[in-house]
């Protein structure tokens, strides 16, 4: 796994690379990291993401299908505008929850 | 004492000087002649002058993010004055630097300098100053589309006028563009001064409203009359996951809560 990952009390933050869209399994590994750390609140930097298409779109939900069925939640943040301004030509919806950074989703766990 | 033929030259290099545009002749690669215009444009004295440091007026083609200006040659090998003669009915646009450094618009036409039987292999084109009209074509947009911030976390757009594609996806640019520059968590975008909303206008606001949310901001579309609300109705758009008000100050309200 390219991604990147660091935490806070109760939260693991990953930095998911463009790289990791391509990689099999990046998912398995992905929740072996979360159980080793018993964590079960996620958030999903987009930040290196450049462009993020539908397939990147795709990836994304079935990580957070994935990782739903592990009771495990997840916020997407850090979408680069340009790359919103486009996304929904290509797609209806996106089936995660989303906020503008990480500080907001980190909120977003907070109060919830 | 001029002949009659030196006359005609000398009146149509006098025609020809008083162009108020540009107007070159290139033989695609070179430049052949220009009028008086070019050389102020330059600020040279002749042609000759020009030809010491340039063969080519599209050596000072420059290239901006915010429109599609002419490329001196492109990846598949075409010319900027080849795709002036292949492309005759586009509006082709250049972009030049002056002498005071400031960036000059020009539309750019040109045509085969030919009467079908006499033909010389070369184009005459002609560079139109359309800074001012841009400028002002550029002001108008930005007008049409204002993004008013309420207070630190609540912005309203106010439209008027006709929503179609490209002003809709420069809204959209805007609106995310703002949004991620004040972290914005509310935007009401107020519809009330629509002309016309049909299918296209709301298929916009749907799509503006999920990247906003995408962006992790609301919005609220406000100033839906009874007359939109029924023509939605009619032709079956779906606003379920959209929040909408009747009026402005309602979606003032409902921001505030």
């Amino acid at each position: 796994m390219n991604s990147s990952y660091s935490f806070t009390k109760e939260i693991l933050t990953l930095v998911l690379s463009p790289l990791d869209v391509s990689v099999k399994n990046v998912g398995i590994e992905l929740l072996k990291i979360i159980r080793k750390n018993n964590k079960n609140k996620i958030i999903f930097d987009m930040s290196l993401f450049d462009v993020v298409t539908s397939l990147d779109i795709k990836f994304i939900e079935g990580l957070v299908s994935m990782l739903k069925l592990n009771n495990i939640f997840v916020v997407v943040c850090n979408f680069n505008p340009q790359s919103a301004s486009i996304l929904f030509h290509f797609i209806d919806e996106v089936k995660f929850e989303t906020t503008l950074d990480v500080q907001s989703a980190i909120d977003v766990f907070q109060n919830k | 004492m001029s002949t009659n033929l030196e006359l005609e030259l000398i009146k149509t290099r006098l025609i020809f000087d008083a162009q108020v545009n540009i107007v070159v002749v290139t033989d695609g690669k070179k430049l052949v002649d220009a009028n008086k215009a070019f050389l102020n444009f330059f600020e040279v004295e002749s042609l000759d002058e020009y030809l010491l440091k340039s063969h080519c007026i599209c050596d000072f083609f420059i290239q901006s993010e915010n429109a599609r200006y002419l490329h001196k040659i492109y990846p598949d090998g075409t010319t900027w004055a080849e795709l002036i003669l292949n492309e005759p009915d586009m509006v082709h646009k250049a972009m030049i630097k002056n002498s005071d450094g400031q960036n000059v618009i020009f539309e750019v036409r040109g045509g085969k300098l030919s009467d079908g039987e006499n033909n010389f292999n070369q184009e005459v084109v002609t560079f139109t100053d359309i800074t001012a009209m841009e400028n002002q074509s550029q002001l108008i947009a930005n007008m049409e589309v204002p993004i008013l911030e309420i207070n630190d976390t609540i912005s309203l757009i106010p439209l008027i006028g006709i929503l179609d594609s490209v002003k809709s996806q420069k809204l959209m640019e805007n609106i995310l563009m703002s949004i991620k520059e004040k972290a914005t968590k509310k935007i009401i975008i107020d519809i009330e001064g629509i002309l016309v909303v049909d299918s296209a206008v709301a298929a916009h606001l749907i799509k503006i409203t999920k990247a906003t949310k995408l962006m992790g901001c609301i919005t609220t579309l406000s100033g839906i009359a009874p007359e939109v609300a029924q023509t939605m109705v009619n032709l079956g758009i779906n606003l379920d996951d959209i929040l909408t008000t009747s009026t402005l100050k309602d979606a003032l309200k409902l921001a505030n809560e």
